[in-house]
Formats: structure tokens, sequence, C-alpha cells
């Protein structure tokens, strides 16, 4: 019976020891393969981590700007009319010498006096260097919808939404221009892509039109992708 | 021990119990994790899933077992007390141990407490299914749930240090001539089984009686339910429990429903003796501003959040919220578990559950209920921090509010805006906060009534508070927006009226018809740990 009652003892002692070596599992953030999250300053974070000022997209080497709530020259509320430098030089800081396409000042923001069009977002945003980067533009198309991601769920923008929080499901500009316009736009003749958030879909619209903008760079060949 | 050998009816009768037993004490501690946090701690070997059903199922198992018992010893008829021992077993090297009269005592003793604590449970457990209106009932069936872990240690536990491996042949090896009876014993058990879960659940739905009102009829959605109407609509009353904040855990909330052709009104009531609005407020600290909390980190606020009430709606009638509450920290084994250790909501058939989320401050000022849904159970999506299997919100156009912070850290936040300044005071802001008809303050920053905030001119001393919740607009748009609400505290209750379409035309919509099921849950200032029933109200319209 003592042999009995301490296996019994050593039975419970397990039991014990299992339940209290195994205490309910904690969320654990596990590291996306494709983005992660920049500080003001370029510096990497934790996948939990936050606020964010850009993203980096590991497949293709871009860098996306975060759009925010909070009211700033990010903030995802923001609209903007396409007007842009031509011809567009990814590269040049300087717009002096630059002629200009598209339709200024229509967009609606708080940050300028004059409505917005989307040379004011990327001269501010290189301005501040967000990131620490200097080339901000507008995307092209493709890589715009690099970004589409039609595996959330219905009704929410075709994004990550971890990464791109506070997309719009509506237009977002692309930097290709000069495209004819049809429909009800056919008498504007000519207008710029804009990716749809909503429905994943590409058209043309008029430069005036008010749409979202999401600006991009690409990271520097010596920028450290290391997640801290 | 004795040492006869038993009978097959007594074996099975004995193997049902403890099946029945073991499975209900380790499902029913599963559940009171809901009532004692400190419970998680043995998460490891309890079950997780859809328990509520394996739950029931093994109280009828174990009622039947114990009626079955009774009338066993009652009649004396199903046991053959004398069998011959068989030639090959031979007692007397363990029988020594029973030479101790004072053993033999404590064992009578263990198993006539073993019977009342079973008798007790049984009582105890199906007057919390059926809602019975006795305080803390879930409280007194965990005593007795206790006392049962106790009896099994006493009785069975003892029984085997006793008499060892000896103990499970008598018990589960019948005598050679008692097989006779298999069959009948076996086939009328089960259908007694059959007999008692169709009983169950029959028995377990509450029907609310839906009134049609004439489409002129004019309904005010303001939370005071004056329209004679609703006086002449049938109530029903339905106890939940197992919340955080309430008495005991429980409150009791009165359903009334009308129709017009169109559109359904529903009418809730329920106790609550505070009027919470006090929703995650900012603080100015030494340190700057932080969001005062108890919880939130890990999504399970208990102290400093609004009070809330949701609807669930549901083709299907199984118990525990449409079979959609899976317990455990990872019922889904595949996907995160979650952070309060409690569960995660989810269809597994994919079905979509309607769910109405009525939030005092985040909702009730724009006049409408979060209209969500539980659904198919969605994969983790990379960087998300909280994840929440089946449980959405319906997709909106845009709207309405955002919380008030620029980054939520439990160490400091930065806030988005604050209360326009109206003079050189620096904490005269804080009197701007906005106050309920019952003068408790509230969580609500209309937009226009704030100033961007920047630290360099930050009014604020170490104390003040001002809203966490930002309205940018004055309301959602789109199918979140399907259901309108409005509720009002006074005296110790909320009234909330809440009017939707029938038929809404979204797909995470149910169209409200006869024979939908639904359930209810209130929320005393807490985010996730809300008051539960078990049976189903199913909606009927009145002839």
């Amino acid at each position: 019976m003592k042999q009995r009652l301490l296996i019994g003892a050593i039975l419970f002692i397990i039991i014990a020891a299992y339940a209290a070596l195994n205490p309910p599992p904690i969320p654990q953030p596990i590291a996306s393969d494709r983005f992660i999250k920049l500080d003001a300053s370029g510096m990497p974070m934790d996948i939990w981590a936050g606020p964010w000022a850009c993203i980096l997209d590991q497949k293709t080497g871009l860098i996306w700007e975060n759009k925010t709530d909070n009211e700033n020259i990010h903030d995802a509320y923001w609209t903007y009319s396409w007007f842009n430098q031509y011809p567009i030089i990814k590269e040049s800081e300087s717009l002096q010498d630059a002629s200009f396409k598209g339709t200024p000042n229509k967009g609606d923001c708080y940050f300028e006096e004059e409505r917005c069009d989307t040379l004011d977002l990327i001269q501010r945003t290189r301005t501040h260097q967000l990131c620490g980067l200097k080339h901000w533009r507008l995307p092209s198309t493709e890589e715009l919808q690099s970004l589409l991601d039609h595996s959330v769920r219905i009704g929410e923008a075709l994004i990550q939404p971890a990464f791109f929080p506070h997309t719009k499901k509506g237009d977002y500009w692309t930097s290709d221009f000069d495209k004819d316009l049809t429909g009800v736009y056919q008498h504007l003749k000519f207008g710029a892509l804009a990716v749809n958030f909503k429905d994943g879909s590409v058209k043309p619209i008029p430069y005036q039109n008010a749409a979202f903008v999401r600006l991009v760079t690409e990271a520097s060949k010596n920028f450290n992708i290391s997640q801290p | 021990m004795p040492s006869r050998q038993k009978t097959f009816f007594w074996i099975f009768l004995h193997t049902l119990a403890i099946l029945c037993v073991i499975t209900q004490v380790f499902t029913g501690l599963r559940f009171s994790v809901f009532r004692f946090d400190n419970l998680l701690s043995l998460s490891a070997i309890l079950p997780q899933g859809a328990l509520h059903n394996v739950h029931i199922m093994s109280g009828v198992g174990l009622t039947l077992t114990a009626i079955a018992y009774v009338l066993y010893r009652f009649w004396g008829t199903m046991t053959t007390r004398q069998l011959r021992t068989p030639a090959s077993f031979n007692p007397s090297k363990w029988r020594i141990d029973l030479t101790g009269s004072s053993i033999k005592l404590f064992n009578l003793w263990v198993i006539r407490l073993g019977y009342l604590v079973t008798t007790c449970i049984l009582i105890s457990g199906w007057l919390l299914y059926f809602d019975a209106s006795i305080d803390s009932i879930d409280f007194i069936h965990f005593i007795l749930a206790l006392c049962m872990v106790g009896y099994l240690f006493f009785h069975g536990g003892f029984t085997l240090i006793q008499f060892g491996y000896q103990a499970a042949v008598t018990i589960f090896k019948p005598g050679t001539t008692a097989y006779r009876h298999i069959f009948s014993i076996v086939v009328s058990f089960l259908l007694c089984f059959v007999i008692g879960l169709y009983f169950i659940s029959f028995q377990s739905i509450q029907t609310l009686f839906v009134r049609t009102v004439s489409p002129t009829t004019i309904i005010n959605i303001d939370g005071k339910a004056e329209e004679h109407v609703w006086h002449d609509a049938q109530s029903i009353e339905v106890k939940t429990h197992g919340g955080a904040n309430f008495e005991n855990g429980q409150t009791t909330v009165s359903l009334k429903a009308l129709q017009n052709g169109s559109e359904i009104f529903m009418l809730a009531q329920w106790q609550d003796s505070s009027e919470s609005l006090n929703h995650l407020p900012l603080e100015k600290t030494e340190q700057g501003w932080a969001v005062r909390s108890q919880g939130f980190y890990q999504f399970d606020e208990k102290k400093y959040y609004e009070d809330k009430f949701a609807i669930l709606l549901s083709t299907k009638c199984e118990m525990a919220a449409a079979g959609t509450a899976h317990l455990g920290p990872q019922p889904l084994k595949d996907q995160p578990p979650n952070w309060h250790g409690r569960g995660y909501h989810y269809a597994e058939d994919g079905e979509t559950r309607d769910l109405w989320h009525w939030k005092a401050v985040r909702t009730n000022g724009m006049i409408l209920v979060d209209d969500n849904y539980i659904g198919r159970p969605e994969k983790a999506l990379d960087g998300q921090r909280r994840y929440t299997a089946g449980y959405y919100p319906d997709s909106k156009e845009s709207g309405a509010y955002i919380m008030n912070w620029q980054w939520y850290s439990p160490n400091g936040i930065t806030p988005k805006r604050i209360p326009s300044i109206k003079n050189s005071e620096p904490s005269a802001a804080s009197t701007d906060q906005t106050f309920s008809e019952n003068g408790h303050p509230s969580s609500v920053l209309p937009w226009f009534d704030t100033q961007a905030y920047k630290t360099s001119k930050d009014p604020y001393i170490v104390g003040d508070t001002i809203p966490s919740v930002l309205m940018r607009s004055n309301r959602f748009e789109g199918d979140r927006a399907d259901v309108r609400g409005f509720g009002v505290w006074k005296n110790g209750q909320w009234t909330l009226e809440m009017v939707r379409k029938l038929n809404t035309g979204s797909q995470y919509d149910l169209p409200i018809e006869e024979g939908l099921c639904m359930w209810v849950s209130a929320f005393d200032h807490a985010q996730t740990h809300h008051t539960r029933h078990h049976r189903p109200i199913q909606l009927q319209w009145e002839k």
C-alpha cells in the first residue's frame, strides 16, 4: 500500500508539474517574410511596435510611405489632384528647372494654405526626409499593384492591414500619366492611372480628380534590412 | 472494496459514472476560468474547444446513471449480490486491507458523501442550465465541482491506493453469469440517453414573441421605451451569468420585440449598478500622457471601459451562442492563442451569425449599434497583434470614431487631439469633457470641439484627464451602420432600443424571420468578459 501511495503521489506531482510548466500560451509576434516597419529615421522596428513611418517591401526592394490618422502630412484622409514634374526624373532633387504636368491644388488637406496636389506631398516628404530618404515619388502602376492583396476579408481595402493601416477603399495615384480618358471623362482628354484599393482595378482618371496617394522610394543599396 | 464480483449492470453504471464525472469535472473547470482567472494555471490539463455540448451530454449521462442507480438500489433486482467467486480469483491477498473497520467506515462515508455531492451537483447544474433565478448558482455549482474532485480523490484515488490494480479488475470485470442482459441494458440506456437529450434540447428553447405593429406606428429610438406598443408586447427574462463586474457575475435581461413588416424593433433592459462611460481615459502623469487601464494591453480591460450589450442572431439554435463559443487559450491549433485565455468565437460550419454590439460610449452617441458578425475563423495576418478568429465588424465605407492616441503603449501615449482651449487656464480644457444625462463623464470628444495636440503647447497638469474616443464623423456609413440603437441608464438599469430592417441584403446580416435564434450578453465596463446564458431564445411572430 505504501508503494501505491508513493506511485499516486508521484503521479500527482507529475500532473501538477506538467500544468505548472505549461502555462497558457501567450501570443507571440511572427515576423513577416515580406514587410518590415521602419521608424521615422528609417530604422527597422519590431513587428508589433509603432508608430511606424515607412514600410520596407523585401520582395520588391521598395520603401512605402505609411499613412496615418493623426492629421500630419501623411494622413490617409488627405486627397490630391495629380500634378507632377515632367519629365519625371526619379533621382532629381531639384524641381526648379522642371516643367509640370497635371492640375495643381484640387485635392483636400489641412497642411497647405491652398488645396493639395501630389507634388505638395512629394516636396514636403522629400524635405522632411521621411525615414531618412529623399527620393520620394509617385509609384508606377506595377509598383502600386504589387501591394494589392486579395486575401483580405471582403469589404476591406485590398492590402495587408497590419502594415498599411488607414488605407482607403478608393483610387490611389500612380506616376503613369498622359493616358486617354474615356466615358464621362473623355472631354478632359488625358489623365493619370489610379489603382483602386476597393476592387483592385486600374483606370485613368482626370488629373483634377481628388485621389489618395501613397509615396514610394527605393531602398538604397546599403540599406540595412535586418530586423531588430 | 467488497470481495464479491459485480454484475454487468453495476459495472455499466459505474463506468458511465466515472466517464461522465471526469468529463464534467474537466470541462466544468474550463468554464470556471470565466469566473476564476487563477484556474488558467490548470489550462494545460483542461480540454479546449466547443465544450458546452460535451458538458451537457455528460450531464444527461450522469443524470440517467444516477436515476438508474437509484432504481437499482430501490428494487434491488439488478445485481447479483452473491455471485460465485471464480476459482482463479483469490481475494485473500488484498482482503487483508479491509480488516480495519475504520477504513471500511471511511469508505462507506466517502461513498455516501459522494451520493450527496452527485445529487447536489446535478440539481445545481440543471438549475444553472435552465437559468434559475438563484443568486450565485454558478458559484455553488463550482464549489460542488470541487467537492466532486475531492470525492474522486478520496473514493477513486484512495481505493486504487488501497487495493491497486485488483480494484480495477473488480470494477471492470463482471462475473461469469453477468452477461445475460447486456444487450437490453445498453439499448435501454442509449434510448433513455437519446430521449433525455431530446427533452433537454426541446426544453432548452425560450420563445420571444414578436408583436406585429402597424408600419405607421412611430417608435422613437431614444432609450425610453415610452411608446404604448412596448407596453403591449410580451417580454421574456433571461438570466445571464459569468460576466465581469456584475454582482455575482449575473444580470437579468428583459427582452421585447416588435415588427412592422419591414423593420424589427428590439427592447433590452438589464440591471447594472453603474453607468460606465469612463472609457480608457487619457491621464496626464509625471512621465507624460498615459491610458488609464487595467488589462487593455491584453485586450481584457475590466475597469476603465464602457458598458456594452450584444445580441447574436443565428439560424442555428445550438448551445453556446449557436455553437460559436470555443473555449481555451488556443482552440485553433494552427492559429494564434488569445490573450485572455478564455477562448474565441467562430463558426466551424462557416455560416454567418449576425452580431449586434452596442457600445455606451463609442456607438451610443451615433445612435448606432455596431453591426458585426461571427463567421468562419480567418487566417491570422502577418503583423496582427490581436487575432479575433471568426469575430469581425461588417464592412463600412467611412466613419466614425478613432482612438485619441498616436500609438497605444501601456507605458505612455501621445494624444492626437485635446479639447479646444477656450482660455489661458492650463487645466481649463479638462472641464470640456462631456457628460451623460446622469452627470457621468463620457470619454468622447467631438472632432470639431478639439484641436491638434502639440507637446510644446500642452496646457494640462498632472492628474488631468481627457477622453480617448474621437468622433471623426457623426456615424458609420455602410453595412456596419445597419442597426440603429440608443441606450439610457437610469436607476441601476440600462434601457436599450434597437431597430433594423428585417432584411438588409448584406451578406453579413441575417434576414430576421420566424425561427431565428438569439442570445444576449451584457458587459459591465468590461472589454470582452461578458455575461452569457445557455438556452437560445427563438423568435416567433405573435399570432
